[in-house]
């Protein structure tokens, strides 16, 4: 391969199987970034990928594990942490002011006067963290699902051996590996360079790569993640040179010297194998510590150092002492460039505690064999990612953050990229140490993600928001109408001036998609039971061929929809509902039809009929062009509901109230949509039909005194509080009757009233509305009349019972007084006509 | 789309219409049919139900195919369904929406409420190989 | 997990919850502000209505333990 990467001014040089840290570190590179909070100089560590000392920069994306990644020849590196440089770094400083920026200082210091904060919130900003983020997304991921029999979480040996078991069994078998799989074996699915990145239910793992995520859907899952080496602490043991076993072995193994003298702490068998590799790169042995059990296995000739103790590391910008004390008591100072660790192991058992009882998944190798043995921590960088001591630990201790999760969430130990995989053992025996209870000391709840994942990667399966769209939509576009959202759909607000839509309504006629309500057919023996038993409105007298205004209120006697109720006779009943509750009002009356056994089909039309408003004085002048079937007063009336054929489309006419015009609303089969908008407009052309959309309707049910559940109501609006009492057959049992029972005669508290305003429009929406200082209500809908030439709007007001309304009140600045609604028409006659 | 049925009873007698050929269970007392129901089995569901409503659908659902040898693979990018081996019907959640998979030899067809129709076909074409 | 009898276990975030199973109705109108208002909230098993909103679109009652979030 070979070529080079570029690190700031230098040119590396990359040799075939280089990752990016052995080529640095080939090339003299001893710091590769400064920790978080104190910049405090980090060299190559774990080698391994789950500590946080080797993140660099790389080609603009940060956060990137130079110890696991292949270099490539041009990639641009940039190391972080120091400003202006790692090299030289001025907010070193930061490490000597250690006293006086203790643990938890955001939480006392900089904070009085409050101004103070937002300067220091910007400058501590700028002076910790791991890189700089990019301008913008780095490209999108991909996203798919992945179904098989057995999902093997790691690709080494205990993996490939579980993965190869379970293939030969018949099983459907993936494994995965964020890294290379060696010698992948015939008959498993392979997916390498895929870290799992947590476990959910199901069982179900999320993988991360370079590309994407697949969510992995698996019967089983085996986690062979193996283990970590076991993360020494005491004070140095962050310095350049200080290093575990495996990272040294990986230096070596890329043709990389780790150092020139060493010494080798080696407490488990494992090591024997790192010391042998240093002693092939040529590197002299100062001295190896070994414990009484393990000393027949240290190979002659080199000075050995029976049951020492590590005290400490010395140097400056790299380790040049290690400062042990021997069996005898005898403090030495050994001088080295390299301080080798390998004292043990932490399995990698993340993915196995973060998953629920009972689930499927099970561990095997390294990730679920006991961790090797570790004393309490006394001294040191307990959290290398969050620059943790233990001095911050005892100092949280002191300050009565008493149990592991606390001391978590104060100091911020383990909350960094290896999310507690170096630290996390220390922490729970600190803990344990200092006294907590056993259920205060164990390790903090594993949670995904195992491991740091862009953004990017994460919203691969988020696409575009999910919209609704009526047949009509096209024909909407192409008239050049205002499109945007109203709950989940996509609705016109208004094609041109919404003033001369609403003009079109009320002097003349025009036409509205109103395809979006919720509508529901409800028939089978014991329909009738249903609507009854599910709603106040009064059912039994209302005769085929009409219509009647529809509350529906749940339980608790609180209105949650409205909409209409129409008897189709013997075919049963047809509803509709606003057009954001139709999931609701279908899972409510499945549920009443659920729960008292009733013998009813409810079939959900919303999408099967698109529903055409023609609503204005000349409305009627207008259909009669398109029908042949009688549409006069007296042969259909307000409230009534017809089959009319309109330009050949079979329409259920129903003669509704919503704007207070003569009005059809024209419910049809959806795809027909389009030809009967057609019609109709084109029918309309020597009336001055204009279509209007969302934007004049508000204005036009205002003035009729209508509320629109969601924004004048409050969740707990009962039909007292909305005035909406006579829409309540009392003397029957149904569903909410207990509720409005208990609720009784009582004047309720708050009650939703109309409002006139001095002056002023829309933009009075959602102002409070005072007497004197006191806040007595809210404006929930409020414009400009054209045709009142007032300023009016709806609202809620909270006052005594007894007492009458407040005469003067204040919204912002604008005088308001409490009026009767509708405030057009509001004997009815023109809705009447 | 055409040829749509849905047939609302008893589950006995919805046990009868899953005889129907490109018949999908979709709750115990309903059942969806892509293909005509013939007349002797609708007389034997009313017999069973006398209630039983058989209705046309077609206008409520929009269909969009997936074949080609690739189909499985573009339908596992949009969701998490366990599609059967051969043919067969599930539904559940497609690129976020409720939806009804009918599996045939030569084709996934995935039906959703008419409303979704741009949103599953904008989903899907963004997708390689759809 | 949810397990739906007519499309089998699935996530639930293809329902809608629907609380604790309360009593269809109660005796006097006391005792239905507690219906209504006092669920038992026991923590352990409870049982659950479940909306499957994404599939069948009924409902169904299943058991949930409250402290594991296990579900039958």
């Amino acid at each position: 391969m070979g070529g080079r990467l570029r690190l700031g001014r230098k040119r590396v040089p990359v040799e075939d199987g280089d990752t990016i840290a052995s080529a640095m570190y080939r090339a003299g590179i001893r710091t590769f970034s400064r920790s978080l909070k104190y910049h405090r100089r980090r060299g190559l560590y774990c080698g391994t990928g789950e500590c946080p000392n080797c993140l660099v920069t790389v080609d603009g994306v940060p956060g990137v594990r130079s110890c696991v990644t292949p270099a490539r020849d041009g990639m641009r590196v940039r190391r972080e942490g120091g400003w202006p440089s790692v090299e030289r770094d001025v907010l070193s400083v930061l490490d000597r002011l250690h006293a006086l920026l203790p643990v938890g200082f955001y939480y006392k210091t900089f904070i009085r006067p409050r101004w103070i904060w937002a300067i220091a919130d910007r400058a501590i900003r700028r002076s910790v963290g791991l890189g700089r983020l990019p301008a913008g997304p780095v490209g999108t991921g991909t996203s798919r699902h992945l179904h098989c029999d057995v999902l093997v979480v790691g690709g080494g040996d205990s993996g490939r051996a579980a993965a190869v078991s379970a293939a030969a069994r018949g099983e459907r078998t993936v494994l995965c590996d964020e890294g290379e799989v060696r010698d992948p074996p015939e008959g498993v699915e392979v997916l390498a360079r895929h870290a799992a990145i947590g476990t959910y239910e199901g069982p179900m793992v999320s993988l991360a790569s370079t590309e994407g995520l697949v969510e992995v859907h698996p019967e089983r899952v085996v986690i062979a993640t193996g283990a970590t080496e076991l993360h020494p602490v005491f004070p140095g043991n962050d310095l350049p040179g200080v290093m575990l076993g495996r990272a040294a072995a990986g230096l070596v193994r890329r043709g990389v010297k780790p150092g020139a003298r060493a010494v080798v702490v080696v407490e488990h068998d494992e090591g024997f194998e790192h010391l042998e590799a240093l002693r092939s790169a040529g590197v002299r042995i100062a001295a190896v510590v070994v414990p009484a059990f393990l000393e027949s296995a240290v190979p002659d000739g080199l000075r050995t150092l029976v049951g020492a103790a590590v005290l400490r590391a010395e140097g400056k910008e790299r380790v040049r002492f290690a400062v042990l004390r021997d069996a005898e008591g005898v403090t030495r100072g050994i001088g080295c460039d390299v301080f080798l660790l390998s004292t043990g192991r932490s399995p990698r058992d993340d993915l196995l505690r973060m998953s629920a009882q009972g689930e499927p998944i099970e561990g095997v190798g390294d990730a679920a064999a006991a961790a090797s043995p570790r004393g309490v921590p006394a001294t040191g960088c307990v959290c290398l990612c969050e620059d943790v001591s233990v001095a911050d630990l005892e100092r949280a201790w002191d300050e009565g953050y008493r149990s592991s999760e606390l001391l978590k969430r104060y100091t911020t130990v383990t909350m960094g990229p290896c999310q507690g995989a170096m630290c996390g053992r220390h922490l729970a025996a600190f803990a344990a140490a200092r006294g907590a209870a056993t259920n205060a000391a164990g390790r903090t709840t594993a949670r995904p993600l195992a491991r740091p994942t862009p953004l990017e990667i994460l919203a691969a399966p988020v696409h575009e928001v999910i919209d609704k769209r009526t047949s009509l939509h096209d024909l909407h576009v192409a008239a050049g109408a205002r499109i945007s959202w109203s709950g989940s759909w996509l609705r016109p607000f208004a094609y041109g001036d919404p003033e001369q839509e609403y003009r079109a309504v009320r002097e003349r006629v025009s036409v509205m998609d109103v395809g979006t309500l919720g509508k529901f057919l409800v028939t089978g023996p014991d329909a009738s039971a249903l609507i009854d038993e599910a709603f106040p409105t009064r059912v039994d007298d209302l005769a085929p061929g009409h219509a009647r205004y529809l509350l529906a209120l749940d339980e608790a006697g609180y209105v949650f929809d409205d909409g209409l109720l129409c008897s189709l006779g013997a075919e049963g009943w047809y509803l509709t509902s606003t057009s954001g509750g139709a999931d609701r009002m279908e899972a409510w009356l499945r549920d009443r039809a659920d729960r008292r056994g009733f013998g009813a089909h409810v079939v959900d039309l919303t999408a099967e009929r698109g529903a055409i408003l023609v609503a204005g004085p000349l409305g009627r002048e207008l259909l009669a062009e398109l029908t042949d079937d009688p549409i006069d007063r007296e042969t259909f009336p307000h409230m009534g509901v017809r089959e009319v054929t309109v330009a050949g489309v079979p329409c259920g006419a129903i003669r509704a109230g919503f704007v207070g015009e003569v009005a059809f609303e024209l419910h049809h089969p959806r795809s027909r949509g389009p030809e009967l908008w057609r019609a109709i407009a084109e029918a309309g052309v020597p009336l001055g039909l204009v279509p209007h959309g969302l934007d004049a309707l508000e204005v036009l049910r205002l003035e009729k005194g209508h509320p629109y559940v969601g924004q004048d109501t409050l969740p707990d609006d009962t039909p007292a509080k909305l005035g909406l009492e006579w829409a309540v057959h009392r003397g029957k049992r149904f569903a909410a009757s207990r509720a409005l029972e208990r609720l009784g005669e009582r004047m309720p508290e708050r009650k939703l009233v109309g409002l006139e305003f001095d002056r002023g429009g829309a933009e009075l929406r959602g102002v409070p509305l005072r007497v004197g200082a006191l806040i007595v209500g809210r404006v929930t809908s409020a414009a400009r009349s054209p045709v009142l030439d007032r300023s009016i709007g709806l609202g809620w007001i909270r006052r005594e019972p007894e007492d009458p309304f407040p005469e003067e009140l204040r919204a912002d600045r604008v005088g308001a007084r409490v009026v009767p609604t509708p405030f057009y028409d509001p004997a009815g006659d023109r809705l009447r006509g | 789309m055409a040829e749509l049925w849905s047939v609302h009873a008893s589950e006995e007698a919805c046990d009868l219409a899953m005889r129907a050929p490109e018949a999908g269970r979709v709750a115990p007392d309903e059942v969806m049919v892509r293909a005509p129901i013939a007349e002797d089995l609708r007389r034997a569901v009313h017999t069973v139900d006398p209630e039983s409503l058989i209705r046309e659908a077609g206008e409520g659902w929009a269909e969009v195919a997936l074949d080609g040898s690739d189909a499985r693979d573009v339908f596992a990018r949009v969701s998490a369904l366990r599609l059967p081996d051969g043919p067969g019907y599930v539904q559940g959640d497609v690129a976020r929406v409720a939806a009804r998979v009918f599996v045939g030899d030569e084709a996934i067809r995935v039906l959703v409420p008419a409303y979704w129709e741009s949103h599953l076909r904008r989903r899907l074409h963004a997708e390689p190989g759809a | 997990m949810v397990p739906c009898p007519s499309c089998g276990w699935r996530q639930s975030t293809e329902f809608a919850w629907g609380g604790e199973l309360r009593p269809i109705e109660a005796a006097d109108v006391e005792s239905d502000f507690e219906r209504v208002f006092l669920p038992e909230n026991v923590a352990g098993a409870q049982a659950e209505r479940w909306f499957h909103l994404l599939g069948c679109r009924r409902w169904i009652t299943v058991t949930r333990d409250t402290t594991t979030n296990e579900v039958r």
